[in-house]
């Protein structure tokens, strides 16, 4: 409670203090973006629900760093909190777990496109941080360059080019964004043997191979298949202006037959370009130590250790507003639906079925297609989501309370002279939340889940969010880029365990018998 | 759209398809309320009064629209108006829609044409024979070529492609060729087009042509037992009138003079004996019946087994068999299809030969990364990309000029130069496309070939987004004075996948020049919804369009802009929302054209304005056809075609269209014993 109480006192306050000084404070800095991003919340540009988040958290935070010290907990809680703690296992996976929340909450100090610190001409930047955004001239780049923001990575190479010293830069660990951020696709130079056959990274080469005119804007002059190192089959060549010029065939290395159909000269046209091969890499392209994709990179051009980090980041998101949002709604429901029984339970009851007899894919579907693209995003599938998501423990809730409200101590409270409410929260709540607890995390698996799979099929996130489902469809349909589906697998299957051997854990802890055997 | 394009069947479940059929339904139903004809007729004679009874009513009352129209109408209308009155009295003039008369009742003097002096275009070496196995991803609802359901991508497959018309046009010249008809004849006011039916021809049920058919048609078509809106509205305004001469001649007469008359005045034959269960449950009862037609392939009943499979069945005996231009073609023996719904799935089974030819088209990903695999190394896969004339789909963005930000010529301008195609071509497309020009390319020379489209320019971009008033750059974008950032929703399909990649591209680079592009990826069915209600700022797609002229009317017209009240009017092509007299002008001489000159001149200033106004933002051009298939499977070399016919005008369903492939069963043979004792065959990419 006290670690929690502090994290919301400083993410408010860290949130205010970055708006305030204009800084891009990782994570912290969450409230403001959120409402600018997304049209309710904001009032002409002015971020209102940022401010309330962040000044209620700061006081949420600072009441509740209070009350923890004041008060003492219950023997129970205390007795809970050790069987947990006697649990390996889940205390393992719970520590995983935190320091996962931890890294996700470094966000682009750990993975982003902008270096954390820039030195330039004796003078020091933080384009990390701050939420003004460089224009090229500032770093001495030319041209087109010049007038819009800075490439860093290519900033980078022409930094370590220079000769003179002094302009230097610290990248984040991941020096690319999870989404928004694609890469031009890779080249490898060939080389050639003293036979004449050509070698991509020491081995003979078989595929194609291309000669450039512009390597950064990819503007090819000839392309030829290579076959054992050797030419073979058709070659094709394209002019400046990017329409087809020349054809070729080749027969092992050997020209066989070429025709070219432009005005000029056939010999100074296959001049144009020096001799140098290169095989392009397209995306999905392979892990590559040298361009520092770890895992590769994505259909789209994104690097996949990025994109998985971005979806451990949207996840925990989900399920920080989920999981508090459904719990309050199902528990209120479910209390006073057995609580007070008679009408109200049954018209609730009747709510509920209605609900979960709505096909929740279709209701997904349909909305996916009304919705204007601006209030499109995590908001909006979170409330999907948790609109059909409070059913399931409403009438777990029910049941406790029924039974709960039968017991003396109910009925001695109430000769006592307690009214309702003090019934409600002081003597039924604590008593029968015992069995919604224990859900707590198998709710955070189901969210995950819900999320990765309602991306998987199209209907979940709007694109510029990471998000695990799509890297999982992505890498089905391009099986034979393994890097794809084995990260989005593995990425999904160690949080989905970890989360589960937490609610194992917190299961057993909250089990009123001391040992249970299992039939 | 092409429609076949658009209904590209990809592998999302079958929720999908039931929500697009819905929609369908629901817009054809619509329609036909709309249009419809009660004749309440009970039988073919009642239906030919009461059809001429109807078109004679609904002709008057358009007169009498037309003369009120013109009284009160402003100057630059009238001419417009009173040859559309003029059209109407020729109509009126000319009596019963549909019209019985005897032989002797023919004009004396036509001059006869018949297409002998076209050159033949098939392959001599073709052998006739075999098995062409193929796939269907999905299955269709029905076997009807019309009413619900009907409109599926697999129609083509199943008629279009393998039925014959009144005449034919010769794949390299374009020129007529014999069908249905064996010779043809225009009048001397040159609005009637004669046609002289083949003898012989009959259909694949075993009844002879004749024209009554050709009657019978608008019988099956147009009575109120199916619903047919399309052809409905089509025949009512662009025939003026069928008569049949004796058993073998029959005549079109059209509304006013055109250009190509002989196909545009073509009408449709159905058989008599096939529909004489024909009545109000038409619809139901013929669901799962193959129509026949004079074609050369029928589909025997134990050849469709529902849900799984059905093949088509070469008539040995065709009465077309021996005709000069089609001898070579039509070699296949059966066309089976079966249906596997998912595309790798079917790919995998292509090359286990399992079937026998697989569209490289779909992705540079399947020419490519995934034919660097064993078949094709062996050489019993080959693969061929063959360069095309036309077709030239106009990829790109529509913007909407309901759109009061839009409405701004700088803008749109700016946006032009904002949108980086180059890099899609090159990274995406893997050079292998090209920048398109403008919006009607691959006419020949009914293209404006001095348009070129503008490129990406940082430079460029910025000063015209100047000139708009975004000229300040904050927190990345350009803003204007009251703080509004330069931004556009740019609307799309989100299948195939590709599309995604691109407007990922699109994004980041206009974000370099400060202009926010938002996204807008939805299920097809919501985005056509959005595209055609012009409920959108900018939409990216393609559209199918139809040699030999670019056909600007229906995507520039103003009365398909605006509706009275000023409004934008929904489900029409012209989705950019606009409206310019000067354009109407041109648009009208080259629909109305009667003569190419004519066509040929409004069309280019046409394309000009269009360029000028820069409301289409031109993306690539594809220049090329590929296809992989087994090595049994052989193409025509011959003088006039090299594999295929350059220009194509499904690309889709072409090559294969055309039906000049065989298959040689020797090859098959060898094929199949190297594959068994592992002996293989060069490696073979041929381009074309």
């Amino acid at each position: 409670m006290k670690g929690l109480s502090f994290i919301l006192f400083i993410l408010g306050l860290g949130g205010i203090t970055g708006e305030l000084l204009n800084l891009q404070l990782p994570t912290m800095s969450w409230y403001f973006d959120t409402s600018r991003r997304i049209p309710f919340f904001n009032v002409d540009g002015f971020p209102l629900s940022g401010w309330i988040l962040s000044i209620s958290s700061v006081l949420l935070g600072g009441y509740l760093f209070w009350r923890a010290y004041e008060k003492v907990p219950h023997p129970t809680t205390i007795r809970r909190k050790e069987r947990f703690v006697g649990i390996k296992r889940g205390v393992w996976a719970m520590r995983i777990l935190l320091f996962f929340i931890f890294l996700a909450s470094l966000d682009q100090v750990l993975v982003g496109k902008k270096p954390l610190v820039l030195r330039y001409e004796n003078e020091f930047y933080f384009p990390a941080f701050q939420t003004e955004d460089y224009l090229g001239e500032k770093f001495g780049l030319t041209g087109d360059k010049a007038l819009t923001s800075v490439n860093y990575r290519e900033l980078e190479h022409a930094f370590d080019a220079e000769t003179e010293e002094g302009n230097w830069m610290l990248m984040p660990p991941i020096p690319y964004a999870p989404t928004g951020d694609s890469l031009p696709p890779l080249l490898e130079p060939l080389e050639r043997n003293q036979a004449g056959q050509a070698l991509l990274k020491g081995k003979t080469f078989s595929g194609l191979a291309s000669r450039f005119f512009d390597k950064e804007k990819l503007q090819q002059h000839l392309r030829t298949r290579f076959r054992n190192g050797f030419a073979q089959g058709a070659a094709e060549g394209w002019t400046r202006k990017g329409d087809r010029a020349y054809t070729a065939t080749y027969e092992e290395g050997m020209l066989t037959k070429d025709d070219f159909f432009e005005e000029g000269e056939k010999s100074a046209y296959l001049e144009e370009t020096p001799e140098q091969y290169y095989k392009i890499y397209y995306h999905p392209a392979p892990p590559s130590w040298k361009n520092r994709n770890l895992l590769g990179t994505t259909s789209e051009g994104y690097d996949v250790l990025a994109y998985l980090y971005g979806g451990l980041q949207v996840n925990i998101q989900a399920a920080l507003f989920y999981i508090p949002f459904i719990y309050f709604i199902g528990i209120t429901i479910g209390l006073l639906m057995g609580f007070f029984g008679g009408a109200f339970d049954l018209l609730a009851q009747r709510i509920i079925e209605a609900l979960e007899a709505i096909p929740f894919l279709f209701v997904v579907i349909i909305i996916s297609g009304i919705v204007p693209v601006e209030l499109k995003g995590l908001g909006m599938i979170l409330a999907i989501l948790a609109l059909f998501g409070w059913m399931g423990m409403t009438y777990l809730m029910r049941t406790a309370a029924l039974k709960e409200k039968a017991k003396d101590y109910i009925a001695s409270s109430r000769v006592i002279g307690a009214g309702t409410p003090r019934i409600l929260f002081k003597h039924l709540l604590p008593n029968s939340l015992a069995i919604v607890v224990t859900l707590i995390p198998f709710s955070v698996s189901g969210i995950i889940t819900s999320l990765t799979s309602l991306d998987y099929l199209g209907f979940g996130l709007p694109p510029q969010y990471a998000s695990w489902g799509k890297l999982l469809n992505d890498g089905l349909e391009n099986l034979s880029s393994p890097w794809l589906v084995s990260s989005a697998f593995i990425a999904l299957v160690l949080v989905l365990i970890l989360v589960t051997f937490v609610g194992e854990a917190v299961r057993e802890a909250y089990d009123p018998k001391k040992f249970s055997t299992y039939k | 759209m092409t429609r076949r394009n658009s209904a590209r069947i990809n592998k999302m479940h079958r929720i999908k398809s039931i929500l697009i059929l819905l929609f369908t339904l629901t817009v054809l139903s619509c329609d036909s309320q709309k249009i419809a004809f009660e004749g309440n007729e009970t039988g073919f004679e009642s239906f030919i009064e009461s059809y001429n009874a109807f078109i004679e009513k609904w002709l008057l009352e358009e007169e009498e629209r037309l003369s009120d129209l013109l009284k009160k109408a402003e100057k630059s209308e009238v001419k417009q108006l009173k040859r559309e009155l003029k059209k109407t009295q020729f109509r009126i003039s000319l009596g019963d829609f549909l019209e019985r008369k005897t032989e002797g009742d023919l004009p004396s003097k036509l001059k006869w044409k018949d297409g002998a002096k076209e050159k033949e275009f098939g392959d001599p070496a073709a052998l006739k024979g075999g098995v062409l196995r193929s796939y269907l991803a999905f299955f269709p609802n029905t076997l009807r070529p019309v009413g619900p359901n009907a409109n599926h991508p697999y129609r083509d497959t199943l008629y279009s492609n393998v039925q014959i018309g009144l005449v034919g046009i010769h794949p390299v010249t374009k020129n007529y060729i014999p069908g249905e008809a064996k010779r043809w004849a225009i009048s001397k006011d040159k609005r009637t087009v004669y046609y002289h039916l083949d003898p012989e021809a009959k259909f694949t049920n075993g009844e002879d042509l004749s024209s009554e058919n050709y009657l019978y048609w608008f019988y099956v078509r147009l009575s109120d037992n199916v619903s047919n809106p399309f052809a409905k509205r089509g025949v009512k305004e662009s025939i003026a009138k069928v008569t049949t001469y004796g058993s073998e001649y029959i005549s079109v007469t059209l509304p006013e003079q055109q250009p190509r008359m002989v196909s545009s005045a073509a009408v449709a034959s159905t058989p008599i004996e096939f529909f004489k269960e024909y009545g109000a449950d038409y619809e139901e009862r013929y669901q799962w019946r193959y129509e026949p037609h004079t074609g050369p392939y029928y589909l025997d009943e134990k050849d469709l087994v529902k849900g799984q499979s059905i093949a088509l069945t070469r008539d040995k005996d065709w009465w077309g068999k021996d005709r000069k231009f089609y001898k070579h073609m039509y070699n296949v023996d059966k066309f089976s299809y079966r249906l596997i719904r998912d595309e790798n799935k079917a790919y995998e089974l292509f090359k286990i030969g399992q079937i026998d030819f697989f569209n490289m088209n779909r992705s540079p990903a399947y020419w490519y990364e995934k034919s660097e695999a064993e078949p094709f190394f062996k050489g019993y896969i080959e693969k061929a990309q063959f360069f095309t004339e036309y077709p030239r789909i106009p990829w790109g963005v529509h913007l909407n000029l309901a759109i009061p930000k839009l409405q701004d010529k700088n803008f749109r301008i700016a946006l032009q130069h904002s949108m980086n195609w180059d890099r899609v071509i090159n990274s995406l497309y893997r050079g292998d496309y090209n920048r398109l020009n403008q919006f009607c390319e691959g006419y020949g020379k009914f293209t404006n070939s001095k348009i070129t489209a503008r490129e990406y320019s940082l430079t460029k971009a910025r000063a015209y987004f100047a000139k708009a008033g975004y000229d300040t750059l904050k927190e990345g974008y350009l803003t204007n004075k009251n703080g509004e950032v330069a931004s556009i929703i740019l609307s799309n399909r989100n299948t195939p996948a590709i599309y995604q990649k691109m407007m990922k591209i699109l994004i980041e680079d206009a974000k370099k020049i400060g202009l926010k592009v938002i996204n807008d990826s939805t299920e097809i069915t919501v985005y056509f919804r959005k595209l055609s209600g012009k409920r959108f700022e900018a939409g990216y797609s393609g559209w199918g369009a139809r040699p030999p002229y670019p056909g600007l009317h229906q995507f520039l017209h103003s009365s398909f802009a605006l509706d009275s009240e000023g409004n934008p009017k929904p489900n029409t092509n012209n989705v950019f929302t606009y409206a310019n007299p000067k354009m109407d002008k041109l648009l009208e001489g080259a629909k109305f054209a009667r003569t190419e000159e004519e066509v040929l001149q409004n069309t280019l200033k046409a394309q000009q304005l269009l360029h000028d106004e820069a409301i289409f933002i031109p993306a690539f051009k594809k220049t090329f056809e590929r296809i992989a298939y087994w090595r049994w499977l052989k193409w025509p070399d011959t003088e006039q075609i090299q594999f295929n016919a350059r220009r194509i005008e499904q690309p889709l369903t072409e090559p294969l269209g055309l039906h000049l492939f065989w298959i040689d069963p020797e090859l098959k043979k060898e094929t199949l014993d190297a594959k068994r004792n592992g002996t293989t065959f060069p490696e073979r990419v041929r381009s074309i």
